[in-house]
């Protein structure tokens, strides 16, 4: 099993012709993902390398029978893309447009409130379930099926943690960007949930960064309810304090998100962290040997 | 983007919330002919610069008289402050507000800002406004849940907090005004610290930072038109205008790294085996040819650089495209420097080639390790 998507995910591309869309699309395909459809408004009844391309996402949905949707499109048709998705009712979209501004994803966030549409991005690497399916830009030949699930919010560094763990023979579950804007559609914690009750997870690799406070809250989710080995490695630890404006960002986070305070959280739940980004597949080798 | 207190005073004086009567001066030359139009009975000199913090490190002058208010302004102009917002490096003061000076009754924090772990906006105030902010401890919140703003409940919810039950209509109108401004500039922090009450009982922005979300700009065509460049280092400016992630750093190994987590993964590598880097640069995901071949061009003008590091892992940017812009940042270049890469990742085999047939003489590593100690050997070949 996996978390999101496997091999009989029916998947729909958004943006399909253009240069990006276009482009993974055949990577994706390529890789094994079941692309049924694409959607781009103006070249419906086309076909893009085979694949059929409607004008609205409810054209493809009834027809295709489409279950998740990548998007690539550009930022300022992104918001509605998503929610034109999930209106249709896709069940999981991945954004991997970067650029979207704040205030529409805000208004993305209050649209999906209580729907059961699950967004991964924007701003974002996908989901990767090994030698099942890709929704996603990473390459695909860096991973490999195994018992470690990765969540991150990079993208480069998750494709170089990913590779150190298949170096080091250790395969992945499913490998989730969840994006590094401000405003994201899925956090790590209702990933860690999902996560903890899939039989084929063993352990949990955490690719965090500075900033934000997805790590202190997966601390506490980790605490109280997951029962798997977890790692994590925290990317900033030299960078230079933020150049900041105002007060309002210190007040809010109260000290939160500076990697010291990520690090201490995570620790004091048992989670193993792993200080060098050269070592993340080695250490993960050396303890999941043991098991 | 930021932007200097005067530009975000004059925002909010268009949508009509009040601020103190004053000018901007750009040279002490103007400050004769500037002070002659302003007859205030106290003045106050205001430095401005991106980065709160100003009062304490002398940024900020009171003048009782005309004679006090030019001496304030020779001494601050051309100063360089250093805050606790501004970096080591501080700003030099180019331009100055002068401003007169409000009979202040009580001090207010106000601020709407995104809240990233509800993912929404939020109004914070406080009733301890002023300059040691950060330490206060009384602070009230609503959060921002429809796209009209706040309910009439949680306006009246703040005001109480605040103590402001005698001018619940009027704080309800400030309120309104100020998320109306935050939504329709793409604003993402929009801070009145403080809002004063002045003597007659009327609410007066004393100081305004305004910051806006770089992703809108290109539909806030007037915001982008008050950016100042002066603000950053010339190479942070240049790398700003091609939208690169770029901070100058303060050692000799230059960096060139695709993704955020990646290049600081990188930094973190580098500092732990004792180097230290010129810079952070993000190329970005989807960077075209163009934009890497900018990005090189940037890098190679920083002279303290001993070595370059690249370090590029592809996903949506694909490898050759990065290898034709750095091919075409390096060519007609006498590089002078060692230049180690270690590149993976989508398409690589036509980005290898791409590099390869350029005939460039760059050194090969394969793993993140190998490259940050090929890099270290180079700077410190004792080592």
């Amino acid at each position: 099993m996996s978390i999101l998507i496997n091999k009989d995910t029916r998947v729909l591309v958004q943006g399909i012709t253009g240069k990006e869309g276009s482009f993974h699309t055949l990577r994706m395909r390529g890789y094994g993902t079941k692309i049924v459809a694409g959607v781009t408004p103006g070249k419906g009844g086309q076909f893009f390398s085979g694949i059929p391309v409607f004008d609205t996402i409810r054209e493809a949905v009834n027809s295709e029978g489409a279950g998740a949707s990548i998007i690539f499109v550009p930022p300022p048709s992104a918001p509605d893309a998503i929610i034109e998705a999930s209106e249709a009712g896709i069940d999981t979209i991945v954004c991997i447009t970067d650029g979207i501004p704040v205030h529409d994803m805000i208004e993305v966030k209050r649209y999906l409130k209580g729907k059961k549409t699950r967004l991964i991005g924007p701003n974002c690497p996908g989901i990767i379930t090994p030698e099942e399916s890709k929704m996603g830009i990473m390459p695909g030949h860096i991973h490999k099926k195994g018992p470690v699930g990765v969540i991150s919010r990079s993208g480069s560094l998750t494709y170089e943690a990913v590779n150190q763990l298949t170096e080091n023979n250790i395969g992945q579950s499913t490998c989730i960007g969840i994006g590094g804007d401000m405003i994201v559609g899925t956090s790590f914690v209702e990933l860690l949930r999902l996560f903890n009750d899939d039989p084929e997870t063993e352990a949990v690799l955490i690719i965090g960064e500075i900033g934000g406070e997805e790590e202190e809250a997966s601390a506490e989710y980790i605490k109280e309810n997951f029962d798997k080995a977890v790692f994590a490695y925290i990317a900033g630890r030299t960078a230079p304090k933020d150049k900041r404006m105002g007060h309002a960002g210190a007040i809010i986070e109260r000290g939160r998100g500076t990697y010291e305070r990520k690090v201490e959280s995570l620790r004091s739940c048992g989670v193993d962290i792993i200080m060098n980004p050269a070592e993340i597949g080695k250490t993960i080798q050396r303890v999941t040997s043991k098991f | 983007m930021f932007i200097h207190e005067y530009q975000a005073k004059s925002i909010l004086l268009r949508e009509d919330v009040p601020v103190p009567d004053g000018k901007l001066i750009e040279t002490v030359n103007e400050a004769d002919s500037v002070l002659n139009l302003l007859h205030f009975k106290n003045y106050v000199i205001k430095a401005q610069i991106h980065g709160g913090g100003r009062g304490k490190a002398g940024g900020i002058k009171i003048a009782n008289s005309r004679e006090e208010a030019l001496e304030s302004i020779i001494s601050i102009s051309g100063k360089r402050l250093i805050t606790p917002q501004t970096g080591p490096s501080g700003r030099i003061v180019k331009k100055m507000l002068i401003e007169e000076k409000v009979n202040i009754i009580k001090e207010i924090y106000i601020a709407i800002a995104i809240d990233r772990k509800r993912f929404s906006p939020m109004v914070m105030v406080s009733p301890e406004g002023g300059i040691d902010i950060e330490k206060g401890k009384l602070f009230f919140e609503e959060e921002i849940t429809s796209a009209v703003g706040l309910y009439p409940f949680q306006e009246r919810r703040l005001a109480y907090s605040l103590g402001l039950e005698e001018k619940m209509n009027e704080f309800s109108g400030l309120l309104e005004k100020l998320y109306r401004i935050f939504i329709k500039y793409d604003s993402t922090l929009l801070e009145v610290n403080p809002l004063a009450i002045d003597k007659s009982g009327k609410f007066i922005a004393l100081d305004a930072k305004i910051s806006f979300d770089d992703n809108a700009l290109f539909r806030q065509k007037e915001i982008s038109g008050l950016y100042d460049p002066e603000e950053l280092d010339p190479l942070e400016a240049e790398a700003y205008k091609e939208s690169l992630n770029y901070v100058k750093m303060d050692g000799d190994i230059g960096c060139l790294v695709n993704g955020a987590g990646l290049a600081m993964a990188t930094i973190d590598l580098i500092e732990s085996y004792g180097g230290r880097v010129t810079n952070f640069l993000d190329v970005g995901g989807g960077a075209s040819s163009e934009k890497i071949e900018k990005a090189i061009k940037i890098l190679m003008k920083d002279r303290r650089m001993k070595v370059l590091l690249i370090n590029i892992f592809g996903g949506i940017l694909r490898c050759d495209r990065f290898a034709e812009g750095l091919v075409n940042g390096l060519r007609d270049k006498r590089i002078g420097i060692p230049v180690i890469i270690r590149f993976k990742g989508t398409m690589i085999e036509e980005g290898k080639r791409l590099i390869r047939d350029s005939g460039l003489n760059l050194i090969w590593e394969d793993s993140m390790e190998d490259s940050v100690r090929m890099a270290l050997s180079y700077v410190y070949p004792d080592k």
